[in-house]
């Protein structure tokens, strides 16, 4: 197969899933490697630059979304339907999810000082979080972790673009735990 | 007017962290005393406001308090050493309060993050005109004080009209049993739909009532000559003059 002939089959691959589709998965339709879709999407996205739409990886795949630069134009033909903000007490909760999942509800509760249920029950609304299970704890409580909308809403192609817990900590507990209290 | 610069806190957590920020205090050595005095200040305010004050803020206060007790009472005695240090009472709030800072920390980063990536639309995602229905957009750069300032506007303008509607007090019935004979000794026969013109459902409803306890008393009579027809009333005297005379 020629890479132009390659190349515009994984650029209708793309158009057409209705989710970001995965290099493993396109390879799988084309029977080739992965890393040489790797280099078709690159191909691509050179192509679509200076586009009113362009190529983004999220959540492990690849997607064509409006450029950021028409934005205030695309958002004149309606409504975003779901990409409106969250409010802060669901970014504390889903922050709190992210990073320790699978997590239960008290456990959030726990952290925040308040009840998070309606928080819990909005992203699981917006699809950004789910249940996966429950804990192997009294009274057996439901576990929640991220989904891949999650990912998709913030632009992140994995779980590990997460940038560390470390970076946010600004309380130098490191250097309090030798014990110069 | 209010005087308060209130903030909606995500909890009893963000307001102490906040209060310990405003007052550059360090996180390590917090002047319980007087972040408790602070804490318990903002909860009256909340509550004057009649903002609700959510039980975990109250459990805050009380621990608060328990720490602020337990640091007052003197130490036991202890053995130098034994070596284990005797525990800062406060050392669990802490805790605490830098864990949900730094929680708080990764959501500002992911508000961040979720800023950015805002503006890139994939098909469909933005749902044609034609079918939007009402929209609620969070006011921009409206904070708390402004909105309880209009919210007391609009009482105000609320209860001027309540005011205007209270000037035309409804009649009672005796009242009316009082105009009916002043109407009848001077007209002496009146029809009924006559005394219905131009008045509204209640004073019909009062009307028809002091009709009828006329009619009970014995001073007027109604006359109909066929069914659906109107009625006639006709004036006999006022039973209450008769017994004064």
């Amino acid at each position: 197969m020629k890479v132009e002939e390659a190349e515009k089959i994984v650029e209708a691959l793309i158009f057409a899933s209705s989710r970001p589709i995965g290099p493993k998965a396109i390879a799988e339709i084309l029977e080739v490697e992965s890393e040489f879709v790797a280099r078709l999407v690159e191909r691509i996205r050179e192509r679509y630059q200076e586009r009113g739409i362009c190529v983004r990886s999220v959540a492990g795949g690849y997607q064509f979304v409006t450029s950021a630069s028409c934005a205030p134009w695309v958002e004149k033909l309606g409504r975003p339907m779901v990409h409106s903000p969250l409010s802060l007490a669901g970014v504390e909760t889903l922050a709190i999810i992210a990073y320790r999942q699978p997590i239960t509800k008290a456990e959030i509760e726990h952290i925040r000082g308040v009840r998070v249920d309606s928080a819990v029950n909005t992203l699981i609304e917006r699809g950004l979080i789910e249940e996966v299970g429950r804990k192997e704890a009294p009274g057996r409580p439901i576990l929640y972790a991220t989904t891949e909308q999650f990912l998709v809403h913030f632009g992140l192609n994995g779980l590990h673009e997460l940038p560390p817990e470390e970076d946010f900590r600004q309380d130098g507990a490191a250097d309090r735990s030798d014990g110069d209290l | 007017m209010y005087q308060v610069d209130l903030e909606v806190y995500q909890g009893p957590f963000d307001l102490l962290l906040d209060l310990i920020e405003s007052e550059q205090i360090d996180i390590w050595d917090i002047p319980i005393a007087r972040i408790a005095g602070q804490y318990l200040d903002h909860l009256r305010q909340m509550q004057e406001m009649d903002l609700a004050v959510g039980s975990e803020f109250l459990v805050m206060a009380a621990t608060l308090l328990e720490i602020k007790a337990k640091m007052l009472l003197p130490a036991p005695l202890q053995e130098e050493d034994e070596g284990e240090e005797e525990e800062d009472p406060r050392e669990g709030l802490v805790a605490r309060l830098l864990e949900y800072k730094m929680y708080k920390e990764i959501a500002n980063h992911l508000k961040h993050r979720e800023q950015e990536t805002s503006g890139h639309y994939t098909r469909g995602y933005i749902r044609e005109c034609t079918d939007t229905g009402p929209i609620f957009t969070n006011p921009v750069g409206v904070d708390l004080r402004q909105l309880a300032g209009a919210l007391e506007q609009a009482l105000e303008a609320a209860e001027e009209v309540e005011a205007v509607e209270q000037i035309q007090r409804q009649v009672s019935i005796e009242e009316r049993i009082g105009e009916l004979r002043l109407q009848l000794s001077r007209e002496h026969r009146v029809r009924l739909s006559q005394l219905f013109e131009g008045a509204q459902r209640w004073d019909i409803i009062v009307t028809f009532l002091a009709v009828l306890e006329l009619i009970r008393m014995g001073e007027i009579k109604g006359r109909q000559r066929q069914a659906f027809s109107d009625i006639s009333l006709e004036f006999l005297g006022d039973r209450n003059s008769e017994v004064v005379s």
